[in-house]
């Protein structure tokens, strides 16, 4: 008799290969971040606010610091800080309000010099973004000389500057256009690897938040060279699949490929209220009017969502979130506003709180299935041809051109800062 | 307040009132059911706004009264409490009760806050062999459509026209639709809308033997059957016209063994894919065969014999929604019928015309598999 035995024999991917064995890392992303980007625009159209310490975000009583310039930040401002905070920081800031219509038109040109150079651009926000460069050497030549024309170019067509990383992956692309910012070219390569990495705080990590950071600091890991020293098994009970991708991440692994059609996860839009919000039907009426910006979104990106969230924060800054799934996924406005309202008046009806940000996401997306259906539904084609009119709408003449008569509310706007997440 | 129950007859009051006295937090008051002691009878009494419910029992040595207890901790107290007889009294708040040498005190709340429990209907009152309704309610509640967007379809649409009743549900996708003729039909033909949940409270409370009696009215329901009441709000009626889905002549016919074909569709189904729960029926010459696929782990195929007349077909269904009809269809022959190819099946048992279910096909569509998103770490 013959047995064949046959190995398995796990081959480890390329990039783990270069780890592994040390083959020469293969220069093939490069991360591309504006230095701050708003505040640049704004010293860019008003050069008066040069080498001045400013702040562009809300300027109500809750607003938040979209942008601090690297003068402000000198002062300890940030972004995502309470503008009340960083005013405290820095008293002499000047505060100007975002300009969303601008920053998207500066944005535009960025991501059209990105398209001259390879058509695998993966957008993180509107001022950053992955590229994949591999097999564009021949026509741009090194990946070092791509990031340097790349830099000029937007210089050159926007006035604007960007910091470029360079790397293996997009892990290490993002966390080497950090190093050297503002106007900024890092390349990890081997040599980089070797020496400097190791010794990057984990704090560089994506996704590693303060509460994680204080768990490793516990256990004395500070950088990603002392999380080497983790075993696998130890990383995944701790922080199960967060600790599978913190073990490669430490050792410069990274098998997430650049998707120019980044498909989005879910569509969502909040506000958060200058003040809190006592009466329920105000906040309703604002959370009509995001359910509306949703369903134009979905239909606009040709998606179906199974599932809308909800996402309140009264006033003591606790954060409820409450869910409803659909046995067929819908992009149309209307079922989004009843799944959304009856929520909402549930929790209203249960224990209202004054609201200071509401929020409503559509996920969970699906295709329609297989299956047919008995009857007809009569209002559906109804509802589709008012949702297409609304569209045609908004597409012509803006985003509070129209509204459904319920969400058109009396009185004041008390909006201060509408968020969308990526798309 | 004072009187002795019988444990046995007590635990199953509790349980089918326990289930109505269901948290409300606009009213956490009807988390508790209301105990009442009369000179002959106790009753037992819950409600969650929109269903309630009246157990009726034999009581022993009464002294009148009434008292509030939180039903979770009464159901679980009556079912450990010793068997045999249970002695109860109320002593100052503290509800007591003992059964040989087990003995609880209960706090209690008043009855005061308590929403009326039966409101008053007034309709015809139509009457169904208990042992009927409850199977009429099992063949169709099944059917009904959990989706909160289409209430229209969350319940069973009772009519009754010149001494026939119909019970039908629907989700849209798939339909019952269960027949009986009246032994004692009320003068007036009616019709309602009778929420699932209220529905599947009455077929748990439906005794074997008896009579029910349904009070249609307007907006509510009654229930009557021997020591149960229920009450129900009627859903508002805007139930589907399903009629015109009622099948005249099938043009392909199938006949089948209910049990064989049964288990062949729970094998395939093992194999169906998990999103879609797709199989095939499939027609030849004195066979039906039954597949199910699933592209990363395989196939399955099984055979029965089969009475075919008409052209070979094969069709595509929900594997879920076949079994559960299969269920309902009880065991016997089992004819599967299409009026025309890609058109809804319709299922029936040979001996019984009381009993039809549709279902709607699912267009087969190449399975693409979907690239899996790499978990963000982010």
């Amino acid at each position: 008799m013959i047995v064949i035995v046959s190995a398995m024999v796990r081959i480890p991917s390329p990039i783990a290969q270069c780890v592994l064995f040390k083959m020469p890392m293969k220069l093939s992303v490069l991360h591309v971040d504006m230095d701050a980007f708003f505040a640049a625009v704004e010293v860019l159209d008003n050069p008066s606010l040069r080498g001045k310490p400013l702040l562009v975000g809300g300027t109500g009583k809750r607003g938040v610091v979209s942008t601090a310039s690297y003068e402000a930040r000198e002062f300890g401002c940030h972004s995502a800080q309470p503008m009340a905070v960083a005013l405290k920081k820095c008293p002499h800031a000047i505060v100007v309000s975002p300009r969303g219509e601008r920053y998207r038109e500066k944005s535009e040109q960025i991501f059209e010099i990105f398209s001259n150079y390879t058509p695998s651009v993966e957008p993180i926000s509107v001022d950053e973004a992955f590229l994949d460069i591999q097999g564009t050497e021949r026509l741009f030549g090194s990946p070092l000389h791509i990031g340097e024309e790349i830099k000029e170019s937007i210089l050159a067509n926007t006035g604007l500057t960007a910091s470029v990383g360079i790397a293996s992956n997009k892990f290490l692309a993002k966390l080497s256009s950090d190093l050297e910012k503002p106007d900024g070219m890092t390349v990890m390569d081997q040599e980089r690897f070797d020496h400097q990495f190791p010794g990057l705080p984990i704090s560089k990590i994506w996704g590693l938040g303060k509460a994680t950071l204080i768990q490793f600091e516990k256990v004395g890991v500070r950088t990603m060279g002392d999380m080497r020293n983790l075993s696998r098994e130890w990383l995944v009970r701790r922080f199960g699949l967060s600790g599978e991708a913190f073990y490669k991440l430490c050792r410069g692994i990274d098998g997430r490929v650049v998707t120019p059609d980044h498909r989005a996860k879910s569509i969502g839009q909040e506000q958060t209220f200058r003040e809190d919000i006592a009466n329920p039907e105000t906040v309703r009426h604002n959370l009509l009017g995001e359910v509306e910006q949703v369903g134009y979104r979905l239909r606009k990106h040709k998606l179906k969502a199974k599932r809308i969230t909800l996402k309140i924060r009264y006033g003591d800054f606790q954060t409820i979130t409450r869910g409803m799934t659909l046995s067929r996924p819908t992009d149309s406005t209307h079922i989004l506003w009843e799944m959304a309202k009856e929520l909402f008046d549930k929790w209203v009806e249960s224990n209202f709180y004054p609201v200071r940000l509401i929020g409503a996401t559509a996920s969970h997306f699906a295709d329609e299935d297989a299956q047919l259906e008995m009857f007809p539904d009569q209002f559906a084609e109804k509802r589709r041809q008012m949702d297409l009119g609304t569209d045609a709408i908004l597409e012509k003449f803006g985003k509070n051109s129209i509204r459904r008569g319920a969400s058109i509310h009396r009185g004041e706007h008390h909006h201060t800062d509408r968020r969308k997440n990526p798309e | 307040m004072r009187g002795t129950l019988d444990q046995s007859e007590f635990q199953e009051a509790v349980l089918l009132v326990q289930g109505i006295a269901q948290s409300k937090i606009s009213n956490p008051v009807v988390e508790n059911v209301v105990l009442r002691f009369e000179k002959e009878r106790a009753e037992i009494l819950a409600t969650n706004l929109s269903i309630s419910i009246r157990v009726r029992l034999g009581v022993e040595g009464a002294e009148p009264g009434e008292i509030a207890l939180p039903a979770k901790l009464l159901g679980q107290v009556v079912r450990e409490i010793p068997h045999g007889k249970v002695d109860l009294s109320l002593e100052g708040s503290e509800f007591q009760l003992s059964a040989g040498r087990s003995n609880f005190r209960l706090h209690t709340i008043s009855t005061e806050d308590f929403p009326p429990f039966l409101p008053e209907v007034e309709g015809p009152v139509v009457e169904v062999a208990s042992e009927i309704a409850a199977q009429t309610i099992k063949r169709s509640v099944f059917a009904t459509s959990d989706e909160r967007a289409r209430f229209q379809l969350g319940g069973i649409k009772f009519t009754h026209t010149k001494g026939e009743a119909r019970w039908v549900a629907t989700d849209g996708r798939r339909l019952s639709m269960v027949k009986h003729s009246l032994e004692n039909p009320p003068a007036e033909d009616c019709s309602m809308l009778i929420p699932a949940r209220a529905a599947q409270e009455l077929m748990k409370a439906l005794p074997d033997s008896g009579n029910l009696y349904m009070t249609v009215g307007d907006k509510r329901v009654l229930f009557d059957c021997e020591n149960v009441t229920i009450a129900s709000t009627l859903l508002e009626d805007n139930f589907p016209p399903y009629e015109g889905l009622l099948p005249s002549d099938f043009t392909i016919e199938v006949r089948a063994d209910r049990d064989q074909l049964n288990a062949a569709v729970r094998r395939a189904s093992i194999l169906a894919s998990e999103k879609t729960r797709l199989v095939h029926l499939e027609t030849r010459d004195g066979e039906l065969i039954v597949t199910g696929e699933r592209q990363e782990a395989g196939d399955a195929h099984d055979e029965l014999d089969a009475v075919v007349s008409g052209d070979p077909v094969k069709v595509s269904y929900n594997a879920s929604f076949l079994l559960e009809c299969l269920g309902a269809v009880g065991t016997g022959q089992v004819v599967w019928g299409l009026v025309q190819q890609g058109g809804a099946g319709y299922f029936s048992r040979e001996d019984d015309d009381t009993f039809l279910h549709i279902i709607m096909p699912m267009t087969v569509k190449e399975e693409v598999e979907e690239e899996e998103l790499e978990e963000q770490v982010t």
